[in-house]
């Protein structure tokens, strides 16, 4: 009886509050017009740490996908994952960089949440559309977190939420270097144990769980002059997981990121100059053992990349509308996806991206900017030893995009984009993760490119807001990994003789409407879209099908009032391959049953509805400043599935929800 | 701290919710067809429906209509009539380098349909190899030997070899995609064969078992006395591949100017044993190499079957299921015994 009154208790209490994402004009014809509203810009949305901490999320605090996934034109993937797919792309179309460097592999616990710790996060900023010249190798959207500068007075913090306990310390050292500090663990393994004994039946076949999940980040700022600055910074991050789903199964997943930063600014009055080198390691594994017909497979998944980048920017501007920026962006990386234990073939890649943006601006008239980029992209097969064959190609891509006030209250905007892609993620496998796989573009398996166009009106009126567009957008060269049963074997090592390329099309409607009076704040984002694949050989003979997050209506909506917030989400279901239909077969006299699959993305799944409830406090304590989030996932606990998987004891298809109802929790205290 | 405890353990357990789910896309029911033509004097066809996964079972075809078009020759080649649950026939017999099409309509249903070509007879050529002696046979002098030999294209025969020298040797005389399969006729119920062997090389391996031949090695010493009633071939194919239930030349690797053999694994009673070679259309071709695979797939244990979603070839229009054709012939067989001192000799004109 206790336990179910504390539990109602937890139930009871709500989330967060807070601010919603602003609306960021980066041309500087944009006007603020007041703390919650912005000047919008087709295409580009931006918000400060506050607005991403709002965003009520299963581990107590927003992240930035959380925040992006709220927006328009943004897709979820599986319900409450970080997945995103932007207008009609794939989720590996999408760019998360940090301070300018990509992040491969940036879900962190299962999922529920970014390896981007928000204590050293100072913004985050979403790209649609009217790509930035130094935004490249994406053919969806840039999603850029940029971090803080540390802080020159001494603070020390420390967090707890449900999934994570944090602590982080920042300060000066001497007049000239600042640091900033944070490292984060997940008590999941620990969690586990505690509960396994108590609430067996709660946790469904899950056993014998254990879990390595944590962060460190850390920076250093060093102040050259009143006008330049130098820092470094490092990223490292571990998900292991190991858990049987029942006697006869046991897995194994998880991943890693190591990410070195090395930049130099300069700020001078009409040029600004920017330097960063970087390191990036990213690797995934997954292994599965099943017994099957009595008989144990054993099946197994990793993949590798390295990257080594340096990138420069430079910005002139003069006394007059015309600025120009140009900049270069230089990498080499190490492909090495194979099978576990075994040598692995490696791809070794060039892509080296001279580009050039000139903007064109009559502040509260109009804005114009075009952007010019080239690549030159090489890729060489390095196991080969005998004969080491290699490959280079050069696509050109550009991106522009204009606004023009009608008058005060009314915009009209639109963007243009060329891009092409060379990294590609292989999606396919049954447990819906798109990062498990990264590969290169190499022989056959092309840039994957995109072709897309928006415009749209956005006015203010009083206390309302409202924007509408719309979008169309065609990609060519999308991967299909036609057997995903071959990423368990040792099939893996020739992934691109069965990568299958196909085109897709996209086109939908966009709205944002806002409301602020008072102390409420009220925000709706509506997307009516529509996404097909095509021309994928062996699906339909190359006719459209559904795109697996083709989810035709999007709805969120947010309601706050002082520190309580309610946030609700009504999606259509997405698209999972339906199981075949049988008929009799014969070989030579032999009859037999064989299965027939009129094609991929079959099965429609339920709608998605998630109403969030939370309720945040920030209070000082002595010298200590507190926050306070609780709140509860899920409050009407709707079945909204995570993922399929085939149980193979029963040999029965399963779903599982990753939070049928969950109350979160987080508390920052900061000194 | 208890309270946090319970809280944590609260939140933990309610991350995992499992329901069964079954993924029927809820697509109609289609006709599945399967027929294929044979220069044989009857024509089978069979129907069924799909089944979905939430069906018990798929629903019968119990009335349809089934017509053969001779394409080449403009006219209906005849109806095919039901003569048992899911089985149609035709007393017809189809006609090599032919097209047909064949239209099947059942009731609430649109038409399905396919053509296909019957290909050529096989371009085999076989010799017999032998050896008879004039002692043997006094009269042979005065016949022409391919009166006395109706089944060979050629003889080779030397009356000097020792009396169990013997065999059928066979040439591919010009490219084609030729399936050899052979079996066992029992008391009227023909049983496929599931391993042979041939020395004829680049055959397609998608079938080979994995093990081989583990022919015999004899001993030089030994020749005189393995002679009597020890088929030689177990020397002759010596280390070959065994295929699993067919061999399939493939059109691009045919030598035509190589002879070769084929031996299949049955019991010592070969009075039933059959061997065929058979020229399969394309689409057929195709469709049986998938059939192969699923058909053995079905009975595996490898979990990753379970994500396969490649379906089992098929050129029906408007359903699934496969309408192709055949042109077998039956060869002569006979399991290849040479004594050592002929093979070690060699044949003139044949194996050099």
């Amino acid at each position: 009886m206790k336990r179910t009154t504390i539990f109602l208790l937890l139930l009871a209490s709500v989330t967060c509050a807070a601010q919603q994402p602003a609306w960021l004009d980066t041309l500087d014809a944009a006007v603020k017009t007041d703390s919650r509203r912005i000047e919008q810009r087709l295409g580009h949305l931006q918000t400060g740490i506050e607005g991403i901490r709002a965003i009520v999320s299963p581990v107590g605090e927003g992240d930035p996908i959380r925040w992006v996934q709220s927006l328009p034109g943004v897709t979820t993937g599986a319900d409450g994952t970080t997945a995103m797919y932007v207008r009609g792309g794939s989720s590996g179309n999408n760019l998360f960089s940090l301070d300018g460097v990509p992040v491969y592999g940036y879900s962190h616990i299962l999922g529920l949440t970014t390896l981007i710790p928000t204590s050293v996060t100072e913004s985050a900023e979403l790209s649609k559309g009217g790509f930035n010249g130094d935004e490249s190798n994406f053919t969806a959207s840039h999603l850029k977190v940029v971090t803080k500068q540390p802080s020159q007075s001494r603070k020390w913090s420390a967090g707890l939420n449900n999934f994570l306990l944090s602590t982080g310390a920042e300060g000066p050292v001497g007049n000239r270097v600042s640091y900033m500090f944070s490292a984060r663990i997940s008590p999941l393994a620990l969690e586990y144990k505690a509960v396994k004994d108590k609430l067996p039946r709660m946790l469904g076949g899950l056993s014998n769980f254990g879990a390595f999940v944590g962060d460190v980040y850390g920076k250093i700022n060093v102040n050259i002059s009143d006008i330049s600055y130098v820092s470094a910074s490092a990223l490292a991050s571990q998900d292991r997981y190991r858990f049987d789903m029942s006697h006869s199964s046991h897995e194994t997943m998880g991943w890693n990121n190591v990410i070195g930063i090395l930049q130099y600014h300069r700020n001078g009055d009409n040029t600004r100059l920017a330097v960063t080198a970087s390191y990036n390691r990213y690797g995934s594994l997954q292994q599965q053992e099943k017994r099957y017909h009595s008989v144990w497979n054993q099946l197994s998944l990793s993949a590798g990349l390295t990257e080594y980048s340096l990138q420069t920017k430079l910005h002139h501007s003069w006394d007059s509308p015309f600025a120009l920026d140009e900049g270069l962006s230089l990498r080499y990386a190490q492909f090495s996806p194979g099978q576990v234990g075994e040598m692995t073939k490696r791809t070794d890649v060039i892509l080296a991206t001279p580009w050039v943006q000139a903007t064109y601006n009559i502040p509260e008239m109009l804005s114009l900017k075009a952007v010019l980029r080239g690549n030159y992209y090489h890729s060489q097969n390095m196991a080969q030893t005998s004969e080491k064959r290699g490959s280079g190609r050069i696509d050109p891509e550009f991106s522009l995009a204009a606004k023009w006030n009608i008058n005060p209250q009314l915009a009209f905007e639109a963007t243009f984009d060329r891009l092409v892609q060379y990294y590609h993620t292989l999606e396919g496998m049954p447990v819906g993760w798109s990062l498990d796989l990264i590969v290169p573009t190499v022989g056959n398996v092309l840039p994957e490119k995109s072709l897309q166009g928006g415009a749209g009106l956005s006015g203010h009126f009083g206390s309302h807001s409202l924007s509408v567009g719309g979008f169309y957008k065609l990609m060519n060269n999308l991967v299909y990994y036609k057997y995903s049963q071959e990423l368990f074997s040792g099939g893996l090592a020739g992934w691109a003789q069965h990568v299958e390329l196909g085109d897709g099309r996209s086109y939908g409607l966009e709205t944002l409407y806002e409301y602020q009076h008072g102390d409420w704040y009220g925000r709706a984002s509506y997307t009516l879209s529509k996404t097909t694949r095509e021309n994928f050989p062996s699906f339909y003979d190359g006719a459209p099908f559904h795109a697996r997050f083709d989810r035709r209506h999007m709805l969120n909506a947010t309601l706050q009032w002082k520190g309580f917030s309610a946030t609700m989400i009504l999606q259509s279901g997405h698209w999972e391959n339906g199981e075949a239909v049988t008929y009799n077969a014969y070989y030579f006299d032999h009859s037999f049953t064989s299965k027939y699959y009129s094609g991929v993305n079959n099965y429609h799944m339920p709608t998605v509805f998630r109403l969030d409830l939370g309720w945040q406090k920030t209070f000082k304590l002595g010298r200590s400043e507190n926050t306070v989030n609780v709140g509860v996932c899920n409050v009407t606990n709707h079945f909204n599935p995570f993922m399929l998987y085939f149980d193979a004891e029963t040999e029965s298809w399963k779903e599982i929800a990753l939070m049928p109802i969950l109350p979160n929790f987080s508390w920052r205290v900061t000194f | 701290m208890k309270k946090i405890c319970l809280f944590l353990l609260v939140m933990l357990a309610l991350t995992s919710c499992v329901k069964d789910v079954i993924l029927d896309a809820k697509e109609d029911p289609l006709l599945a067809v399967y027929c294929v033509l044979k220069n044989e004097p009857v024509q089978e066809l069979k129907l069924s429906y799909t089944k979905s996964v939430t069906m018990d079972e798929a629903p019968r075809v119990t009335e349809a209509t089934a017509v053969l078009t001779d394409l080449t020759e403009g006219r209906e080649a005849g109806r095919f009539v039901q003569v048992a649950d899911s089985l149609w026939r035709l007393e017809y017999s189809a006609i090599p380098t032919h097209s047909y099409r064949l239209e099947v309509t059942v009731p609430g249903m649109d038409p399905v349909w396919a053509e296909q070509m019957m290909p050529a007879e096989p371009p085999v050529e076989v010799v017999d190899v032998n050896t008879l002696s004039p002692q043997d046979v006094p009269w042979l002098g005065e016949l022409d030997p391919e009166s006395l030999f109706p089944w060979a294209d050629d003889i080779y025969f030397d009356p000097a070899w020792p009396p169990e020298t013997r065999g059928f040797f066979y040439r591919l005389s010009s490219p084609s995609t030729i399936w050899v399969y052979s079996g066992l006729w029992i008391s009227g119920q023909f049983a496929l064969g599931t391993s042979l062997c041939t020395d004829y090389p680049d055959i397609d391996g998608i079938n080979q078992t994995g093990t081989k031949w583990e022919g015999r090695k004899i001993k030089e010493e030994d020749w005189e006395k393995d002679m009597e009633g020890l088929a030689f071939h177990i020397t002759y194919f010596s280390d070959v591949p065994l295929y699993r239930d067919f061999i399939r030349f493939q059109k691009k690797d045919v030598r035509s100017q190589s002879y070769f053999t084929v031996d299949f694994l049955t019991n010592d009673n070969d009075m039933g044993r059959r061997l065929y070679f058979a020229a399969l259309s394309d689409d057929y071709d195709r469709y049986l190499l998938d059939a192969y695979q699923q058909y053995y797939a079905e009975q595996s244990d490898d979990l990753s079957t379970i994500y396969l979603r490649d379906n089992l070839y098929g050129n029906i229009h408007g359903g699934v299921g496969i309408f192709g054709a055949a042109t077998e012939f039956e060869m002569p067989y006979r399991r290849v015994e040479f004594s050592g001192i002929v093979w070690r000799n060699g044949i003139p004109g044949l194996l050099g």
